[in-house]
């Protein structure tokens, strides 16, 4: 099946440091990819670079093809176009990615105004649905309300609404429970399901939290320090990671089947992307790292059908 | 009707403050120097006239009682009488008040035309060679007091090629508009600096601002980004930001005038100093206070009427 | 974390600003301590024979109506605008400071009376207010350097204030507590040291604005009284030729550009070496 969207040797370059360092990711139509990764792996910076929201004195390199074309040398007039209209983003914080002097119905109807063409009543009518289609109560009456008279998870919706107003095909999700109350994380994320089912789009989900991954998503990557460290469907790459990282992240996680088993974390912090270890990077943190893993170059290999690992112990790591 | 409510509140914050600073000015002015009696009679002085004079001024009552009288007099608008002038302080007011409105209404126009163009340029280019030339001659008016401007713009403009009178006001208010164009000029210019500045930095933030990406992600194009979403949120900065220099503008005016000799309210003020006329000194400072009292307030509608969040 | 240890270990050339604010500061403080190697006349002898003369060779910045040498008058009236930059804001800098610390971290009903003092002295001009002062007084410097510290320290409070109430939320204060000091300890050693850099940075920035001010009451008759050279006043003396002789008001006021932009190229690159340092 060709991919929706084909990302090779993705880069992003701010000033010295590199935090994005040649990503290959491939996103299925109507399927979901999660993300994973600490703060500071790049993933956040990723997905804003494939829509180029990222600050001009990021460099950004690679090649990101959608529909044939690369986003990342579109002319900014058609690249307008894919925006909203075909690849849709929402963001981490509601609060500050929603407009605070603009009323929520301006903000989901300036949308349909530029991609659908609807203006006017009918605008207002498609705005009123949406709102009703994300979970919001009394949507016609909502639409002149502003951001700050929304509760939290309300206005998590809110923005979703906006973002999904023109039927997008693909969904970048960019933490998007993360700013929320656990109880709401739930809502929002069931809710993003239904409508990946309903409007049919593939979603991509940036998170640093595995249980999100582990509930919502079809496929997982894995990033630290810049770089995919393995992919793979989420229910095998779960019961058997094959980088020494993704059981690390793993083995942090509290497990209700081994509630009396201790908790271990990895020692050590995320390298500088200014200043990265050679060889492996997760390699000054590993516990399985041989010398030959602190020299060379990396790259993703097959380490089980459909999951490719970056890591030269994946046998060992499996084994574990 | 929030709104109201909240204006209502600061309104009587506001006069609370009036109330403060009268108290203050009125201090001040028991601290100058020298018998108001004695300046009044001159060489005509004998006792039993300085302590009929002292009766008249109402000196010879209790600091409580003339403060009261003060206040009274302050909210009926009777200011008393100038001593070198003698006539109503309340008169030389109805005189000067519209030349200062003009001159610093003007000024806060002109000094928006100047400023705000000019931060949209420097912000959404930061680093350029334009933002670099914009950010240093902002510096070097940042570093220019107002009389000297006031100076250059004369000798330049006035003096030198005459297409501005030298001084004074004109006849009529078009001609009033034609004699206050440099002057104004001159306060604009510092003022814009100010402006110019912060609002550079205010609108940096707000184009980094995540609603900004999300706009852009929403698809729209630059254009409707830059007047819908980034220029609301400025011009509440910008609002906030010439109520902030609303009192060095009215300062700035008090030496314009000077500089400029127009008949307004600040040379009025630096005149009766040097007059040691206490009671005109004592009303103009009341006056300019309550005029910046007044621009605090329709700062605060304003401000009400462009953030939804300030009416919760 | 390993950032900011990295970037402490690497040399950094402070920022070019602080650079050109210590340089053009450096001249004038030359010119304010030892005029007279600089100087090239006598800022005082009159001089008959080459009155009101335009700049020349002889006279870069020209002759004043006495004959005197403008350029030597601004070189000696350096250290009058100096010493204004240091004497209107020395005492409500430390002033300030200390009140603004001590209230932002006691709060209550102290804290709420200089909010009111606050509300009232936004309300009157600055200049005005500082005027009236200096009326009350009597003019001349002394008297101008009074008027400026009564109302000056209220902003260095404001600011402290805000910064110590900041620094007071944080957790290291609250383990203070805990660990039983006294309110006199929390605020000297721990939340002052963490809150005085915007001060500094605007003590820079007020310096300017001082010279600025003092200035333009010398220019008003207001502030320092001739026969003194001082930056104001010598433009002041410059109004009546203004047609004539324009440059006798024009050279003393780059003077006063030059330092207010010393000043401020100072603390701009201060806030900027403050950022980074954090």
């Amino acid at each position: 099946m060709t991919p929706l969207l084909s990302i090779r040797g993705l880069s992003v370059q701010i000033g010295r440091g590199t935090p994005v360092d040649g990503i290959d990711l491939d996103i299925a139509p109507g399927e979901t990819l999660g993300i994973v990764g600490e703060s500071g792996s790049g993933k956040s910076l990723s997905l804003r670079a494939i829509l180029r929201l990222l600050p001009p004195q990021a460099k950004v390199t690679g090649t990101a093809i959608w529909n044939g074309v690369d986003l990342l040398t579109l002319p900014e007039p058609d690249m307008r176009r894919v925006r909203g209209g075909q690849i849709a983003m929402v963001f981490q914080e509601p609060m500050t990615a929603l407009n605070p002097v603009l009323p929520i119905g301006l903000q989901i109807t300036e949308s349909l105004g530029v991609h659908l063409n609807l203006r006017g009543a009918a605008a207002k009518t498609r705005a009123t649905e949406l709102l009703d289609l994300v979970g919001i109560p009394d949507a016609s009456r909502r639409l002149s309300n502003y951001p700050h008279e929304f509760s939290g998870g309300m206005r998590q919706r809110a923005m979703i609404a906006a973002a999904l107003a023109s039927g997008p095909k693909l969904l970048l999700a960019d933490e998007p429970t993360t700013a929320l109350d656990v109880t709401i994380q739930d809502q929002i994320l069931k809710l993003l399901l239904r409508l990946k089912e309903e409007l049919a789009m593939s979603v991509v989900i940036v998170t640093h939290d595995l249980g999100v991954v582990a509930g919502t998503c079809d496929r997982v990557a894995v990033l630290y320090a810049g770089k995919v460290m393995e992919t793979g469907p989420v229910r095998t790459l779960f019961t058997r990671p094959s980088h020494a990282y993704t059981l690390g992240l793993l083995r942090s996680l509290p497990d209700a089947a081994h509630a009396r088993q201790r908790l271990e974390g990895i020692a050590g912090s995320p390298p500088d992307p200014g200043a990265l270890p050679p060889g492996c990077r997760f390699a000054p943190r590993c516990g399985f790292a041989l010398d030959a893993c602190r020299i060379g170059d990396r790259v993703l290999a097959p380490s089980a059908p459909d999951q490719l690992s970056a890591c030269i112990r994946a046998e060992t790591v499996m084994a574990a | 009707m929030y709104v109201l409510a909240i204006l209502g509140r600061r309104l009587g914050q506001i006069v609370a403050t009036v109330v403060l600073v009268a108290l203050l000015i009125f201090g001040l002015m028991r601290l100058l120097p020298g018998d108001p009696a004695l300046m009044l009679l001159g060489d005509r002085a004998t006792d039993a006239s300085i302590a009929q004079m002292h009766h008249d001024l109402g000196l010879d009552r209790s600091v409580a009682v003339q403060f009261w009288e003060f206040l009274v007099h302050t909210v009926t608008l009777q200011l008393g009488d100038s001593i070198t002038m003698r006539v109503p302080v309340i008169s030389l007011v109805r005189d000067g008040l519209p030349i200062t409105l003009l001159l610093t209404g003007m000024a806060a126009f002109l000094a928006l035309l100047i400023a705000v163009p000019l931060a949209f340029v420097s912000a959404l280019r930061p680093g350029s060679w334009m933002d670099a030339a914009i950010r240093t001659v902002a510096q070097i008016s940042l570093s220019m007091p107002v009389f000297y401007i006031g100076l250059v713009l004369l000798i330049v403009l006035a003096a030198g090629l005459h297409w501005f009178p030298v001084g004074g006001i004109g006849n009529g208010f078009f001609q009033d508009l034609y004699y206050l164009f440099l002057p104004a000029l001159t306060l604009a210019l510092s003022l814009s600096a100010v402006l110019l500045r912060n609002l550079r930095q205010s609108l940096l933030e707000v184009l980094n601002a995540e609603y900004v990406n999300f706009a852009t992600a929403k698809g729209l194009p630059r254009r409707m980004i830059l007047t819908r979403h980034v220029l609301r949120n400025a011009w509440v900065s910008t609002v906030t930001l010439l109520g902030l220099n609303i009192g060095s503008l009215v300062g700035g005016a008090v030496i314009t005038e000077t500089v400029f000799a127009i008949p307004g309210l600040g040379r009025l003020t630096i005149d009766s100093i040097f007059a040691r006329d206490y009671p005109v000194v004592q009303g103009l400072t009341m006056v300019l206070a309550i005029m910046v009292s007044v621009v605090f307030l329709l700062v605060d509608t304003v401000q009400v009427l462009l953030d939804p969040r300030m009416s919760k | 974390m390993s950032a900011t240890i990295a970037a402490r270990r690497r040399f950094v050339l402070p920022p070019w600003s602080l650079l050109g604010g210590a340089a053009i500061l450096l001249v004038l403080l030359a010119c304010a301590v030892v005029p007279e190697y600089i100087a090239p006349y006598s800022p005082t002898n009159f001089d008959f024979r080459s009155l009101l003369q335009p700049p020349t060779l002889a006279h870069p910045f020209g002759t004043d109506n006495f004959g005197r040498d403008i350029l030597s008058r601004t070189i000696w009236a350096s250290s009058v605008d100096l010493q204004i930059a240091i004497f209107a804001t020395l005492f409500p800098a430390i002033f300030g400071t200390l009140v603004g610390s001590v209230l932002g971290y006691v709060g209550g009903w102290p804290d709420a009376i200089f909010r009111r003092i606050v509300d009232v002295l936004i309300t009157i001009p600055f200049l005005v207010l500082v005027i009236v002062i200096v009326a009350v007084l009597g003019p001349g410097l002394g008297n101008m350097y009074i008027a400026v510290s009564a109302v000056n320290w209220i902003i260095y409070a404001r600011l402290m204030r805000g910064e110590v109430l900041a620094q007071a939320s944080r957790d290291y204060a609250a383990a203070g507590r805990v660990m039983g000091y006294g309110p006199i300890r929390i605020i000297f050693r721990h939340l002052l040291p963490n809150a005085v850099a915007p001060v500094l940075v605007y003590w820079m920035t007020d310096m300017a604005l001082e010279i600025l001010l003092g200035s333009s009451l010398g220019y008003l008759g207001l502030g320092a009284q001739p026969p003194t050279a001082e930056w104001g006043v010598l433009i002041a003396d410059g109004k009546n030729f203004m047609t004539t002789a324009w440059w006798m008001s024009i050279f003393p006021g780059i003077a006063i550009v030059l330092a207010g932009t010393g000043f401020s190229l100072l603390g701009d690159g201060l806030a900027s070496m403050l950022r980074r340092g954090r």
